[in-house]
């Protein structure tokens, strides 16, 4: 059987957004936008966090927007502890099954 | 005042079911509104704009995701029609540039001449290229309330970029192009005129203006006309090939019918049309190739409820 199906993997962006999420516990997608210093983009970010909140890793509730600004309620998310679990698994992966580069 | 992104939303919300709407459209349309307010409040008009601009891009990703996510069809269909797009309009253009060929004096401006006919190919291939996407897109499915409500939307847009285009848009890129060539601004032909001004020409008889041509300007304002509606007919005939039972027959009907109708206008020329006159009326000529696509629409649509 081959190893490879057996490790754990997930994709950079959803590990990045989990990293930033564990770090502020909670984000609007634009904030996440701005916190990843241009590694991801707004066009993207709204779908991979539904996928995400699909799959369970991370939580979101709405949240009225601030009275000056008025508009649609912003959606905000959490990282849940599934997700916690998901990240810390995938970076012992990446430490412990990262081959060291040739001597 | 409308907040930025309603009219977005509202659009949105009748092309996608409202799981969709609550986890990828309203948060983008959210943060936009946000982002918008605070560039607003703190008085930069730039960065509001550029917020607009930004979201805007934003809210068409997201829009294409959520439309085609989990419908591989859907996926298949954009790929088919932009694949078919491409070497069609080629063609088209090819075809108007072969047969101009000896009057093309202004060679160094090659890339301009090439720019301004794509707006006269377009009239053919997008209509073609809607009506072959939505065949291989809704083909052999029942066709659910959303899937009517996108196909009845795309119908009315593209029926929109048809009227402006063939009304206004080609008969400016024509002009331009025959100014270029010339390298000076010459007396406007039919294909340089709008809509209005050809119907002008036809019902009020204004003065000729030797750039005609051998056909009467009756022809020209019905050939407007029928390939303005054209995609609305396409579309008629992709939904009946779509919904029939007998696929590979529709599917042969379809195609073959969408290849004539593209013969019809890029590999015909003007001196056949001229003999085709000796036997019809100029009107019923441009009015042809549409014909052609409601025959075989309806002989689909015959063939499935007999068969």
């Amino acid at each position: 059987m081959s190893t490879r199906s057996t490790v754990p993997t997930l994709p950079p962006k959803e590990a990045l957004i989990l990293e930033l999420l564990v770090q502020e516990s909670e984000l609007y997608g634009l904030q996440l936008v701005a916190a990843s210093k241009g590694r991801l983009k707004r066009g993207t970010v709204y779908v991979t966090l539904g996928r995400m909140e699909e799959k369970g890793f991370i939580a979101s509730r709405l949240e009225d927007a601030p009275p000056e600004a008025g508009g649609l309620p912003r959606r905000i998310y959490e990282v849940t502890a599934f997700g916690r679990r998901v990240l810390s698994a995938y970076e012992h992966v990446v430490r412990h099954l990262t081959p060291e580069p040739a001597r | 005042m409308t907040r930025p992104g309603a009219r977005l939303r509202s659009l949105a919300s009748r092309l996608l079911d409202p799981s969709s709407m609550e986890r990828l459209i309203d948060p983008v349309i959210a943060d936009l509104q946000c982002e918008h307010a605070e560039a607003v409040r703190h008085g930069r008009p730039w960065r509001a704009r550029w917020v607009r601009v930004a979201s805007f891009i934003a809210f068409c990703k997201v829009a294409a995701v959520a439309l085609f996510a989990g419908n591989r069809r859907g996926a298949r269909a954009i790929a088919v029609a932009l694949s078919a797009a491409a070497p069609l309009t080629a063609l088209a253009i090819c075809a108007v540039l072969a047969s101009t060929a000896a009057t093309i004096h202004s060679r160094g401006n090659m890339v301009w001449l090439v720019l301004y006919l794509v707006p006269q190919a377009l009239t053919i291939t997008l209509p073609v290229c809607l009506a072959l996407g939505l065949f291989v897109w809704i083909r052999g499915d029942g066709v659910d309330r959303s899937a009517r409500r996108t196909v009845l939307w795309l119908m009315r847009l593209a029926l929109l970029l048809a009227v402006a285009n063939t009304g206004w848009i080609t008969p400016a890129a024509n002009t331009a192009f025959r100014n270029v060539n010339a390298g000076a601004a010459l007396p406007r032909g039919p294909n340089e005129l709008t809509f209005i001004e050809l119907g002008r020409r036809v019902y009020q008889g204004s003065p000729e203006t030797g750039l005609d041509g051998p056909l009467p300007m009756a022809f020209w304002f019905n050939a407007r006309l029928s390939l303005a509606i054209a995609p609305v007919l396409l579309c008629v005939l992709a939904l009946a090939g779509a919904a029939s039972r007998r696929r590979r027959p529709a599917a042969v009907v379809v195609v073959t019918t969408l290849a004539a109708f593209v013969a019809c206008y890029v590999l015909i020329p003007d001196y056949d049309i001229v003999a085709l006159m000796r036997w019809l009326p100029a009107t019923a000529i441009a009015w042809l190739p549409n014909g052609l696509v409601m025959v075989a629409a309806l002989s689909v649509a015959t063939n499935q409820r007999s068969g």
